[in-house]
């Protein structure tokens, strides 16, 4: 009953409603962007098997919600890109989750991610995932105290070269 | 009249005592105790239980969690399940309980019975504390005084409640070690508890000397006192000597020899199972508990009593006493060791010399500490014969120092020794066979000197 109740787990409790993503139409409209069911659907698929391929299992309602609320008044979204960019900040998320090491909250790692993604990175995914969240879990690895400071001249930054010596 | 004994639709033996509440499980599947609809409840509640407990593990901050964090904290809600399981009196209750209560109950009551054997482990654990034999064994010292402590800081009954951290290097003579976690600790003290009881009839000069008859190198060891002192005593008792004693001599053990060596298994069990009865009135031991231990390592015994006797070599199961300081005693007191800074300048100058006798002149002139010239062997400065040359110019006194510091077990040195040590191990060891037997005699009775 042990692994075989790992699997059923992510399939059995708490997966999230397509109705649920759908709901937050309401309020993402006023920025343009929505959601169909079909794409609902999707980006619950998304999660899945990010949570398997990050090795992870989900308890709570899910951060599908909380991204999309948490993104929506952001300059850098139109309709064009509005699904593409949800499942990527789905994988982005587990995978940095792990990153660093669970040291900082769901909501923390959202709002951090949606800071550097409007300002730093200036909207690119491609950015938030390889240079602004690398730096901000490494800053949390080596444990640096003000590690949402990604400045490159922080005076905490680590130089990791000497930080064994 | 005969005995009615009740039936139980699950036999015990098919449980598995490590994983009870699986093992229960699937034994009344088998036995079709269970419908599909009463499992998949059960199944539910496991995974109700287990997100409640995530929750409570990341305090709400998180929603996921690693898929091994999560194993864990599972096997730590079926561990707490399994003691309230094991709790009643038969597996057929037990499943009774678990169609009709609510598992998150079931979890509450056993890990209230975790915390409760946890307060009782550590009371037992003060009394242990208070009453230990007073020895130089390490590994008995270290896991009474370091690792048990070290596991009642670190236990966690609410997520890990399954795991035993503590590194126990004490063995015990019947160690159940598919426990884990707080059942493992207390079964494990219990034991302890039991076989210091038992050592306490004898005083710690006589166990002491029991050890070092064993080996002179008895600190090191990983031994189990109690089964010694044991073995020691039942041997007593077969060679109808006073318990008290616990020495067997060359002539006792010639005396069981002749007694023992055309006894077939079966009545060597019975002897020492009489024996093992004779010490329970010798100490007056009532206790049931520490009488079935003394049994059960009284019966151990059997096999290794008959290998030896068919070896004649009961003085491997026997042991006769050894007294500390059988050749007076010596007293070594090392000269002042010279600071760093200084001994690797000597070092280099050592290295650089181009002749054997300007480095041996080195050294008579600045070396003025046994542990500087260990350095020195250890430290590159001296090649092939050069060691030999050096040790020629040293005193007997000196060399059985040096030969105290080579291993004791070759077995070992592989993994123990650098290898500029195992270099002059060696350089050393085949200095002493090529010199006179005279001379080494006296190094070698200096050498039993040092070690007592």
């Amino acid at each position: 009953m042990g692994n075989e109740l790992m699997l059923l787990f992510n399939d059995m409790i708490n997966k999230p409603a397509v109705s649920e993503i759908i709901n937050c139409n309401i309020i993402t409209l006023r920025f343009g962007l929505a959601l169909s069911a079909a794409e609902a659907l999707e980006l619950i698929e998304t999660r899945a098997a990010a949570l398997r391929s990050n090795g992870r299992i989900e308890f709570g309602a899910g951060i599908i919600n909380k991204l999309i609320m948490k993104f929506c008044d952001s300059p850098f979204l139109s309709q064009h890109n509005y699904a593409a960019t949800l499942h990527d900040l789905i994988e982005t998320f587990y995978y940095f989750k792990n990153e660093t090491l669970d040291e900082i909250s769901d909501d923390e790692l959202i709002s951090l991610m949606k800071k550097y993604f409007d300002q730093n990175c200036q909207g690119s995914i491609e950015l938030l995932q390889n240079r602004e969240l690398e730096l901000l879990a490494r800053n949390i690895r080596y444990g640096v105290t003000d590690y949402a400071n990604l400045c490159e001249d922080a005076e905490e930054s680590i130089d990791e070269e000497n930080y064994y010596d | 009249m005969t005995n009615i004994d009740k039936q139980h639709l699950i036999k015990r033996e098919n449980l598995n005592r490590a994983q009870y509440f699986r093992s229960v499980l699937q034994e009344a599947r088998r036995l079709n105790l269970l419908t599909d609809s009463e499992f998949n409840n059960i199944k539910m509640q496991t995974m109700q239980l287990l997100a409640r407990q995530a929750e409570r593990y990341t305090g709400g901050d998180s929603s996921s969690i690693k898929e091994e964090t999560a194993q864990g904290i599972m096997q730590s809600v079926f561990y707490s399940i399994d003691v309230c399981l094991k709790s009643f009196p038969d597996a057929d209750m037990s499943i009774g309980e678990l169609k009709h209560k609510p598992l998150a109950e079931l979890y509450r009551q056993g890990k209230k019975l975790v915390e409760a054997q946890l307060e009782y482990t550590k009371q037992m654990y003060n009394e242990i504390r208070n009453n230990c034999i007073a020895t130089d064994n390490c590994a008995y010292n270290d896991t009474i005084q370091s690792a048990i402590p070290a596991f009642f800081s670190a236990y966690d009954v609410e997520f890990a409640a399954h795991d035993t951290p503590a590194s126990i290097d004490y063995p015990l003579s019947n160690d159940k070690m598919e426990l884990t976690g707080i059942e493992y600790i207390h079964d494990y003290l219990q034991k302890l508890l039991l076989e210091n009881r038992f050592c306490k009839n004898f005083s710690n000069h006589d166990i002491n000397s029991l050890l070092r008859g064993y080996d002179v190198h008895y600190q090191d060891l990983l031994i189990n006192i109690f089964g010694l002192v044991l073995t020691n005593t039942i041997g007593c008792i077969l060679a109808e000597k006073s318990v008290l004693k616990l020495d067997i001599q060359p002539f006792d053990k010639q005396y069981l020899q002749q007694k023992l060596v055309n006894m077939t298994k079966e009545q060597l069990d019975t002897i020492l199972q009489d024996a093992s009865e004779q010490l329970f009135k010798e100490f007056k031991i009532s206790d049931r508990l520490l009488q079935n231990h003394i049994t059960a390592t009284a019966l151990d015994f059997s096999p290794r009593i008959k290998n030896a006797l068919g070896n004649n070599r009961l003085e491997s199961v026997f042991i006769s006493l050894k007294e500390k300081h059988p050749q007076g005693v010596v007293e070594f007191e090392d000269g002042r060791k010279m600071d760093d800074e200084l001994f690797r300048r000597i070092a280099d100058e050592v290295r650089q010399c181009r002749y054997t006798s300007d480095k041996i002149a080195i050294i008579k002139r600045e070396i003025h500490s046994m542990t500087d010239l260990v350095d020195i062997l250890e430290g590159s400065c001296l090649l092939g014969d050069e060691f030999s040359e050096v040790f020629q110019y040293l005193g007997d006194m000196e060399l059985a120092w040096l030969l105290t510091k080579l291993p004791a077990d070759t077995a070992d040195a592989d993994l123990h020794y650098t290898e500029n040590e195992k270099d002059w191990h060696a350089r050393l060891d085949n200095f002493l066979k090529e010199m006179n037997l005279s001379r080494r005699e006296s190094i070698f009775l200096h050498y039993k000197n040092f070690l007592c």
